[in-house]
């Protein structure tokens, strides 16, 4: 349980951006390379026996241990390749980088051979063949393109297998994400309903009409009406994903003037909304359970009045709104424990806004509970 | 012999409306009007009404605190007004009268009158209601909430 008090400006990340440890690509590597091996061991046991040229060669198992070697190599590349993060758009600057890298481990190759050669079948030592390079360099480059091209293409066939792994993986997790709006999209549909506009918000402002007819016919109307457009957002299909935040704040207004209408002078509210704010786009009813908090502790007590403050700005890249109001002296943080509808807020954030969308909230020393929301500043509507 | 009401309620136009109501009975004589608790148990203190309209839920602290502080010799008869039948098992364990659910009709609240009347007259002759009536009258009251 975090503690009461926080201070205001620590920024909680709805979702830490740690990476999941990448070990299910480099094991796929590992297998692939091993099933090679295998087939390289077989290949040359069968031409050992039947070959006199290979027979006069290096042994099969020289073969198997120089590629054991070389295991290492290639999983230190491919996690290499893991670590490099490039943006979408220059995706195919990985093209020359592994062009590189596959000449590199290609080229690797031969050294690891000759150490296998010289342990297995006592030919001549590392050194030796080094000197023998340096002697006759075109001679031993030519040697080396001749099989070289095995390995190039093993490497690239490794590194898409990877890649092949992590796209899958991404649109398993886009694919995730979108069922988890819509659960989610639904889920809030229904709290809404069911525990932020509690039943007794419903049945009391019911009640408080059948009050008004007679008393003040004017404003009952006014009461239903506002009624009836609060329940119709809420019960409403959503057609996207977001609205705009003037559409929203007109749900706030009508919740609001129903509380008015039911507590008079106890509950006033403010509104500081900037033009571009109006325009911006947020997930529906997101306020909502923010602002009906702010009433209900507000009004904590019996004397309590409540003025709820609510502002809104834009810049190109984000979008900032604060609901702040004065609490009863004495009264904890109100979130104490999370209420359902505030959980229910952080995931439809981090559904639609991953790492990029805030909720964060505290209690001032001074009483004063301030809640916080960030989210990206978008205006067009994703198709 | 009319009836001396205290309601306590915390919305404005639900109070008045309870008011009127009470008016157009004739023989109930609202004597005191809160908005909460407290204001409830300062009138409790200097007045004994016979019939309490008490909103279970009140800011601050709950209806049932009013009930707990008052000596259980001298309860006057407490008509629970509520929005939604979640308390009706705490109610239960008060000695209520009846249990409204807002919205009420205007005929709903003559019949918890009529109860209140009833039950006054017969305390005034000495019988009592069973356990069994009012547990009944509470699960009808919750089977009407939708």
């Amino acid at each position: 349980m975090p503690s009461a008090r926080r201070s205001y400006p620590r920024l909680s990340r709805l979702r830490d951006g740690a990476a999941r440890p990448n070990l299910l690509p480099l094991a796929l590597v590992a297998v692939y390379w091993c099933y090679m091996m295998l087939w390289r061991l077989i290949m040359y046991s069968v031409l050992e026996t039947t070959v006199p040229e290979v027979q006069a060669g290096p042994s099969a198992e020289t073969y198997l241990v120089s590629d054991v070697l070389l295991l290492p190599v290639l999983l230190l590349f491919c996690r290499l390749a893991l670590a490099v993060r490039v943006s979408r758009a220059r995706l195919w600057w990985l093209i020359p980088l592994h062009f590189v890298l596959g000449l590199v481990f290609a080229a690797l190759r031969e050294p690891f051979f000759r150490v296998a050669t010289h342990w297995i079948d006592h030919g001549p030592s590392l050194s030796a063949w080094w000197a023998e390079v340096l002697a006759q360099p075109r001679v031993m480059l030519n040697w080396w393109a001749g099989f070289a091209i095995q390995y190039v293409i093993a490497y690239t066939t490794a590194i898409g297998l990877m890649g092949g792994v992590l796209l899958y993986r991404h649109w398993r997790a886009t694919e995730q994400r979108r069922l988890d709006l819509e659960t989610l999209s639904v889920r809030s549909r229904l709290q809404a309903l069911r525990m932020q506009l509690n039943p007794h918000f419903l049945f009391n402002a019911l009640h408080l009409v059948t009050g008004l007819i007679d008393a003040n016919p004017g404003s009952a109307k006014d009461v239903v009406v506002r009624l009836g457009s609060f329940l119709r957002r809420v019960l409403s299909e959503p057609e996207t994903e977001q609205i705009r935040l003037g559409e929203e704040l007109e749900f706030v207004e009508d919740y609001l003037a129903i509380q008015r209408a039911r507590f008079g002078e106890r509950v006033s509210c403010s509104m500081a909304i900037a033009g571009s704010a109006r325009e911006a786009l947020v997930p529906p009813l997101i306020l909502q359970p923010l602002i009906e908090n702010a009433v209900k502790h507000g009004m904590g007590s019996e004397e309590a009045s409540v003025r709820v403050e609510l502002s809104a700005q834009a810049d190109a890249e984000w979008l900032d709104i604060v609901i702040a109001n004065e609490l009863p002296s004495g009264a904890s943080h109100p979130h104490n424990g999370l209420g359902i509808g505030l959980k229910n807020l952080r995931e439809r954030l981090s559904a639609l806004y991953g790492d990029t969308g805030y909720f964060e909230d505290a209690l001032l020393p001074s009483g004063r509970y301030v809640a916080r929301l960030r989210v990206p500043y978008e205006t067009t509507l994703a198709a | 012999m009319a009836l001396r009401a205290l309601i306590v309620e915390d919305e404005a136009v639900a109070r008045e409306r309870l008011r009127t109501l009470c008016a157009l009975e004739g023989d109930i004589e609202v004597v005191g009007c809160a908005e909460n608790a407290s204001q409830a148990l300062e009138f409790l203190g200097r007045a004994e009404p016979d019939l309490i309209f008490l909103d279970v839920q009140l800011r601050g602290s709950s209806a049932f605190d009013v009930l707990r502080a008052l000596p259980a010799n001298r309860l006057p008869l407490i008509v629970f007004t509520t929005a939604y039948a979640e308390h009706a098992l705490e109610a239960f364990e008060h000695p209520a009268i009846d249990y409204l659910l807002k919205p009420f009709a205007d005929e709903r609240f003559r019949g918890a009158v009529r109860r209140a009347r009833e039950r006054a007259a017969s305390i005034v002759s000495g019988a009592t209601d069973t356990a069994q009536d009012a547990l009944a009258r509470v699960a009808r009251a919750s089977r009407r909430a939708p």
